[in-house]
């Protein structure tokens, strides 16, 4: 009876043993999964931040083209345009008002004329300010832009660290339930191992029990090969 | 069981959602202040779910009118997953009292809405004081007004700005013109009738160098008129110039600060200075030029010796070409 005993101790000491193993194995694994995890969010939050990025600069590329860049300057010539029209509107503009001088007519059209191409260079000219603007301030907005996804994204990988630091201890219940069963499979293990001879019957050397090996104290191993009925037995040979 | 364990990551990750929840919600406000629309006012941080209808975000819509379409408040749903999963059907942990304590005692997360998938807590095998339920649009709003309010990005009212647009700039360009145009016409009005005396002066009022001389005269206004209307434009973008750099200023500021609020009202403050009326400098004597070549200005009722050069009239007093191309003088 004390043999069975002992022998049930040590093999539940082995199956803890054993069952330590696997959830330490599993709690491994379940760090792993969660790095992994961890990881894959954060690429996936980072390829989101650079398809904006993308976004912006094309989006930014696309209204620096010539015929962008032939619109804007237009707009901005023909507005200076209106502005000079509406100031040379102005009563002193007036040829015959200037001076009390009543220019020929040949001289008035000249005047008209000088004035038209003047106005029509100067505002050729300054309009090439307004697109010049306007591409500045593209520029400045697309920076704004990048700036603050590169800020967001900069923020967002900061915190992978502290995840997969998280992750790391995500299993530590599970880890720890590992060490313990697998310290105290070798506990119950060891103990049942080193039972007390005096609880172990006696071989009779009668024949009817084959020669265990003895391999450390024996006790073990001769507990389990003893005959039991309905216990299928291993005939180990005898030397 | 119940080891201590830190949820550094959880925590790093939900504040970082936060403060990009906070600088969206910033930049827009920004815009909408210097771009024109309505924004928040008053920052509060008393949050109170009563009070939803009258409780603004950043850009002006009551916490209780908050749909998805919102992309502040759409955005923020997004970037917190617990909460995003039990909005969308699947069952989250929400624990308080007993439940936060036991949970606490198991070493792990922090109060409030978890995860339901936290982990097995031997000190609460039982989810005792847990409840696992979904959200619906009502309480996600109220998590979004608790986290706005305790985030300086609540609101008790709202403005609407007119922003800075074509208008805008163009009433500056406007405005300059109609403060340059008087003094113009007053200084063109004089340089006219210093011309009508020299040519009195000389008998030369009918002549085709007096019409001539005429002429300069009104292109010389031409060109200070254009030059006016350019002075004009140009005041726009330079006004244009400042908005943009202030507007990236802000935005500059904001990425460091995460503060909203603070943003808007820098937001606010800085475009009610845009805003003031215009101040020009004098334009000084747009005629001085035209003036020193054609009248010989002062000098002229001094040293009448200088007139043949300035007409072109030599020392004999024949006709001979003058100073200004073309400029042929015949002695009336």
């Amino acid at each position: 009876m004390g043999l069975e005993t002992g022998a049930l101790i040590a093999l539940a000491g082995l199956a803890a043993s054993a069952a330590g193993t696997g959830v330490q194995m599993y709690s491994s694994n379940e760090e792993a999964r969660r790095a992994n995890e961890a990881a894959s969010a954060e690429l996936t939050r980072q390829k989101g931040y650079q398809k904006q990025a993308t976004g912006a600069f094309q989006k930014s590329l696309g209204e620096s083209t010539p015929a962008v860049q032939k619109t804007q300057a237009g707009e901005g010539v023909n507005a200076l345009l209106d502005a000079m029209g509406k100031v040379s509107a102005a009563p002193v503009a007036t040829p015959s008002s200037v001076a009390g001088i009543a220019p020929s007519n040949t001289q008035e059209q000249e005047t008209e004329q000088a004035n038209r191409l003047s106005n029509a260079t100067a505002a050729n000219y300054g309009g090439m300010t307004e697109w010049s603007l306007r591409q500045w301030i593209k520029d400045l907005r697309a920076q704004q832009n990048l700036g603050i996804i590169q800020n967001l994204a900069r923020g967002s990988e900061q915190t992978l660290p502290l995840m997969l630091g998280q992750a790391g201890q995500s299993a530590e219940d599970t880890r720890l339930l590992g060490t313990g069963l697998g310290a105290a499979g070798s506990a119950l293990s060891s103990y049942g191992a080193t039972m007390p001879r005096a609880t172990i019957p006696t071989a009779t050397g009668d024949g009817s029990e084959p020669s265990g090996i003895n391999l450390g104290r024996g006790e073990l191993m001769k507990s389990l090969m003893k005959p039991r009925r309905g216990v299928l037995q291993y005939n180990l040979p005898s030397y | 069981m119940g080891t201590p364990k830190s949820n550094a990551g959880d925590v790093a990750r939900l504040q970082e959602a936060n403060r990009q929840s906070l600088i969206r919600s910033g930049v827009n406000q920004i815009n909408s202040i210097y771009g024109g629309g309505t924004y928040g006012t008053g920052a509060t941080d008393q949050w109170n779910p009563r009070n939803e209808g009258s409780l603004y975000t950043g850009s002006g819509k009551t916490i209780g009118s908050l749909t998805l379409d919102d992309p502040d408040f759409a955005s923020w749903l997004k970037s917190h997953p617990n909460v995003n999963k039990a909005f969308n059907g699947n069952p989250t942990t929400t624990r308080s009292g007993i439940g936060n304590l036991l949970y606490h005692m198991g070493g792990v997360g922090t109060p409030g809405l978890q995860s339901a998938t936290g982990g097995f807590n031997l000190f609460n095998p039982f989810g005792f004081g847990e409840s696992q339920k979904t959200l619906n649009l009502e309480d996600v709003r109220r998590l979004y007004g608790k986290f706005l309010g305790g985030s300086g990005a609540l609101f008790t009212g709202t403005a609407t700005s007119p922003g800075f647009g074509p208008d805008f700039y163009n009433k500056r360009a406007t405005d300059f013109v109609n403060y340059a145009m008087p003094q113009e016409e007053q200084q063109a009005g004089e340089a006219s009738r210093n011309l009508t005396y020299k040519l009195a002066n000389q008998g030369l009022t009918q002549s085709s160098a007096g019409q001539q001389l005429g002429s300069s005269l009104l292109q010389e206004i031409n060109r200070q008129r254009q030059g006016i209307a350019a002075g004009g434009v140009q005041q726009a973008q330079d006004l244009q110039r400042q908005v943009e750099t202030q507007r990236g200023n802000l935005i500059s500021q904001l990425q460091v600060s995460a503060d909203p609020g603070s943003a808007t009202q820098q937001a606010i403050s800085t475009s009610a200075g845009f805003s003031a009326p215009s101040q020009f400098q004098p334009l000084g004597n747009l005629f001085s030029n035209w003036a020193n070549t054609y009248l010989g200005s002062q000098a002229s009722t001094t040293n009448p010796s200088l007139f043949p050069y300035l007409y072109g009239l030599s020392g004999s007093r024949t006709g001979s070409t003058g100073f200004i191309p073309g400029n042929s003088l015949v002695r009336g």
